[in-house]
């Protein structure tokens, strides 16, 4: 689940909704303090006749939400499975893949995140001694078909401009599909850092030297 | 796994001991998802810790 988790934290990147850990914390404060302060509003003011135990349940499962989804943020940050797609973003393409070096080149010079082209290249196995195991190939196609919506067959063939909701400034621009693939996160599992250690070699990817 | 086993008996203790009080009512609800949440921040801090450079010296 982390190697899915790392794969949809690159192509929610690549699609510029929440690309940096200060867009996705926002995220997440911008929707528990209106919650808490609206919450507490109607309870105080006797509007609706919501009781204090479901006030707290929901803040907690707000709470519950949060910290798992950051808790998974921050491990797939600090494990193997974007360091072998940064390294997969640097590695160089096969002649094969014409208009994906054009894009890579492209998106370098104007320092777009290349983690979609990289996951796209390793699944073709362009890219020298990285290739993406079944398991994580299927975790690609299913993550990238909810982060894109199926607007793209190639990541990142598709210019920048055809997605109106691209806006790396703001973290309210999110379009519906993705909105619904990060509120999806919450019901995988967790595991120690050990196991996902583990599951990196397992399922992420084949390195050959 | 400690914590599973220690978390998920804490869990249980406490799910049944509301649940004879109250009933399966908001209460026990609300009860269990502030545990739920006790315990997730727990997991969330262990493994913030562990996997720190911090944990490399001590």
């Amino acid at each position: 689940m982390f190697w899915a988790f790392s794969i949809v934290r690159i192509l929610v990147a690549e699609i510029g909704c929440v690309p940096e850990e200060k867009g996705i914390f926002r995220l997440h404060l911008f929707s528990a303090v209106p919650l808490a302060l609206v919450a507490f509003a109607l309870v105080m003011s006797g509007a609706i006749e919501t009781q204090w135990p479901v006030v707290l349940g929901a803040l907690s499962v707000h709470g519950i939400y949060s910290v798992s989804f950051l808790e998974l943020w921050s491990l797939s940050q600090g494990g193997y499975s974007l360091s072998i797609v940064e390294r997969a973003a640097e590695a160089p393409v096969c002649a094969t893949a014409k208009a994906c070096v054009a894009q890579r080149n492209r998106r370098r010079e104007t320092g777009q995140p290349l983690g979609g082209i990289a996951l796209f290249a390793a699944n073709r196995g362009w890219v020298p001694g990285i290739v993406l195991t079944p398991a994580g190939r299927l975790c690609y196609f299913f993550f990238r078909a909810i982060a894109l919506g199926g607007k793209s067959a190639i990541p990142g063939l598709t210019s920048i401009a055809d997605r109106p909701w691209t806006n790396r400034q703001s973290v309210t621009s999110m379009p519906p599909k993705v909105t619904a693939c990060l509120f999806g996160f919450w019901v995988f599992d967790r595991r120690p850092w050990s196991a996902h250690v583990v599951m990196s070699h397992r399922f992420i990817a084949e390195e050959h030297s | 796994v400690k914590f599973v086993l220690a978390g998920g008996t804490g869990g249980l203790s406490l799910g049944l001991h509301a649940f004879l009080r109250h009933q399966a009512d908001a209460e026990v609800a609300s009860g269990l998802l502030v545990y739920a949440l006790a315990c997730e921040f727990y997991v969330f801090l262990f493994s913030m810790v562990s996997s720190s450079i911090r944990s490399l010296f001590f």
